[in-house]
């Protein structure tokens, strides 16, 4: 439990609340971690979430809320500085290198990462999320692009689509 | 738990990621599948005022006469620093347009190593063009994705010549005494919106260059010299072809270089001149004036990766290719 004087999370000095997932686990996390969610933060200021209640989260399960909740501790305390003053060169680069390595992760996992940031309105987290998969994207074939996403093999049809589509576009824009 | 994260999004999410990817990339994307096009089309996407237009390469493909015959050598590329462009080498460059060539029957996008074959022209219904013996058919390309996705193929009939006359048929008297080229050309059009060989109807303007047997004899006499009259005249004559078939203004002062660098004849009809082919300069180049052509096809390749997934901008321009520069330094525009 933080102090009281405790200067990170100075947005209801350390408040505590409880999340509870899908699969009933339950997450105590400081409020304002919880509060880069759009609708947590409303909960919160609504008071909910203290004491034994818990906020139910049916749509994120254990493993997911853990990731999100590692993704949100890290990034309060800038989120509630707005940038400024503590926010130090420095404070930036670590939480780059925290990003970078965060959504260095299975797919399956940013999809559930990505859904979730989705449902709770975390808005960082679903940029982060989306400009990882729009990196995998970079410089790669159609093909490339459907093997590294896990489409499925195009039918003879798709192929001949994608085929067509390819010359459509021979990118002599102006 | 296996999931498959592009297919699984909502369109909202895969717009956001899609939002976030370079026009380039999100040009490619576009050809992933349905759902993505229609979702990118959906969203307007895809700036294509942001492609960036730069220089990365050029495919180069040396010509040279031999035996008064013109022999083609495969297509190389030229670029520096290096690029690795195995997937999208094409296989000739018969012709080429803003970004697309056509090789021996297909039509290929470099940028993408898309690939569309040609299905076989039809037999023309003006049967006389048919005869080999007289005429022989060059495929032209046309393509302005400013204008249109559609790209289209023209069979484009040339009088028949050798360097020695007394080879050449002359049973057909009343083929050899007629214009050149006629006063109504059907020409084989294929269109990509349809896949399709239509034969479309072209009306000259202006007068005949000669007649078929005058043609063929001065062909043979100024083979080894072609002069820029008869070079510019081709220019006209695709100009004519593009305006009239498509609306593309390939003459535009950005391409006319471009086009008038386009080797279509030596000896095209001078007077095959539409109205329209007068809107762009005329404009002159010496190295025209040549035997041997060189064909460079300028593209772009996305540096960052060295990877050419991306096609920018093509063009050609055609050298003096001297015996001593073959498989040597290739002269850089």
């Amino acid at each position: 439990m933080a102090a009281p004087e405790s200067g990170d999370g100075n947005n209801g000095a350390a408040r505590m609340v409880t999340l509870i997932s899908s699969d009933n686990t339950r997450f105590e996390v400081e409020a304002a971690a919880a509060s880069l969610s759009q609708t947590l933060q409303l909960t919160i200021l609504d008071g909910g979430g203290g004491g034994g209640d818990g906020i139910p989260l049916p749509n994120v399960d254990s493993a997911t809320l853990s990731k999100v909740l590692e993704y949100c501790i890290k990034h309060a305390p800038a989120a509630a500085n707005g940038g400024a003053p503590n926010a130090t060169a420095v404070d930036r680069a670590e939480l780059e290198r925290f990003d970078n390595e965060f959504v260095n992760i299975d797919q399956s996992v940013l999809y559930s990462l990505i859904m979730a940031a989705h449902n709770l309105e975390i808005e960082g987290l679903q940029s982060l999320v989306a400009k990882k998969v729009a990196d995998m994207i970079k410089g790669k074939s159609p093909m490339e692009i459907r093997r590294t996403l896990g489409f499925p093999d195009p039918t003879p049809e798709e192929q001949a689509e994608m085929n067509a589509h390819m010359l459509e576009y021979g990118w002599a824009y102006e | 738990m296996e999931q498959d994260l592009a297919l699984l999004l909502p369109d909202d999410l895969l717009a956001d990621v899609l939002r976030r990817v370079a026009p380039r990339d999100l040009a490619v994307s576009r050809c992933v599948c349905r759902a993505w096009r229609a979702l990118i089309d959906e969203h307007g996407l895809l700036r294509t005022d942001l492609l960036p237009l730069s220089l990365a390469g050029l495919f180069l493909r040396f010509a040279f006469v031999e035996y008064h015959e013109i022999e083609y050598a495969e297509p190389e590329l030229f670029a520096r620093p290096p690029v690795d462009i195995a997937y999208s080498m094409p296989t000739d460059l018969y012709d080429h347009c803003n970004g697309l060539i056509l090789e021996y029957e297909s039509v290929f996008n470099p940028a993408t190593g898309g690939r569309a074959p040609l299905p076989d022209p039809p037999v023309s219904s003006r049967l006389e063009l048919d005869d080999w013996r007289y005429f022989y058919f060059h495929q032209h390309l046309a393509f302005d994705p400013t204008v249109s996705p559609h790209y289209e193929v023209f069979m484009v009939p040339y009088v028949r010549y050798y360097f020695r006359l007394d080879v050449l048929p002359t049973d057909n008297v009343l083929l050899l005494q007629s214009e050149w080229p006629p006063s109504l050309w059907v020409l084989r059009v294929l269109s990509s919106r349809t896949g399709r060989w239509q034969e479309r109807s072209f009306v000259r303007e202006g007068e005949a260059a000669g007649t078929v047997a005058g043609l063929r004899s001065s062909c043979a006499s100024d083979h080894a010299a072609p002069t820029a009259e008869d070079e510019e005249a081709g220019l006209h004559l695709l100009r004519a072809l593009a305006d009239g078939l498509l609306g593309v203004a390939l003459h535009n002062d950005s391409r006319g270089l471009h086009l008038q660098n386009k080797k279509i004849s030596y000896y095209a009809p001078p007077a095959f001149d539409a109205a329209t082919a007068t809107r762009g300069s005329r404009r002159r180049n010496a190295a025209v004036q040549t035997t041997i052509d060189l064909y460079i096809a300028c593209f772009a390749v996305q540096m960052p990766s060295a990877r050419a997934t991306t096609l920018l901008e093509l063009s050609t321009c055609a050298f003096r290719a001297d015996s001593n520069t073959q498989g040597g330094t290739y002269p850089m525009p």
